[in-house]
């Protein structure tokens, strides 16, 4: 995992985007724009606060077959991947490939991250990461 | 190999890693089809499959590999 430079959020799977959003809101955290990401049939939007690390709530929204419905049967509301900034996509998921992860996806770009190039990838040992190119 | 030897193969497989023990494989079947294909169970499935064939998929060959007729057909290749 030596391609990966740095954390870049924590991703949380929750139903509805604004009642999570709301009791962070309470505590002092900022919330983004939600953003619509079709590709992924995937409503997002990030939470800041000084000091935390970013954190992105990912909701199924109104798509059919998202993967987000999944793993909010599987886990309930619950964090569910890392996100790690890589210089090359394509690179880092060649390398990490190598190293047993399975990619779910070809790298899309996203939306909510700046129409930055992202995928998912899944290992038996270390779960779900999300890579980004910085 | 031909489909049938893989199919045979292929078929304890699956039903172990997508538990379902009387799953019988057809071509079409799919995550949309089958309501335990999740992608841990689908990776775990490849992994399984890399060891009784003693193949290894490409990356690229994993990202394109959606039904169970895409991997008869890339197991048939290797």
């Amino acid at each position: 995992m030596k391609f990966l430079k740095k954390l870049d959020h924590i991703g949380y799977a929750v139903n509805d985007i604004e009642s999570t959003a709301r009791r962070y809101i309470e505590s002092g955290w900022t919330m983004s724009e939600i953003y619509e990401e079709t590709i992924q049939k995937a409503r997002i939007a990030f939470l800041t606060k000084e000091g935390f690390p970013k954190i992105e709530l990912v909701s199924p929204g109104n798509y059919d077959h998202s993967p987000v419905d999944t793993i909010l049967k599987r886990s309930g509301v619950a964090p569910y991947h890392l996100c790690y900034v890589v210089e090359n996509v394509m690179e880092a998921m060649e390398a990490l490939y190598e190293e047993g992860f399975m990619p779910i996806f070809m790298p899309v770009e996203s939306i909510a991250m700046g129409n930055r190039k992202i995928c998912y990838l899944q290992s038996l040992q270390i779960g779900t990461i999300e890579i980004v190119e910085e | 190999m031909n489909r049938d030897e893989i199919i045979v193969r292929l078929t304890p497989i699956a039903q172990n890693d997508f538990e379902k023990q009387d799953m019988i494989l057809s071509d079409e079947q799919s995550s949309e089809t089958v309501d335990t294909w999740t992608s841990f169970a689908f990776m775990r499935f490849l992994s399984d499959i890399e060891k009784e064939f003693g193949i290894k998929f490409k990356m690229m060959e994993v990202l394109s590999l959606k039904t169970i007729g895409d991997i008869v057909e890339a197991i048939a290749k290797h």
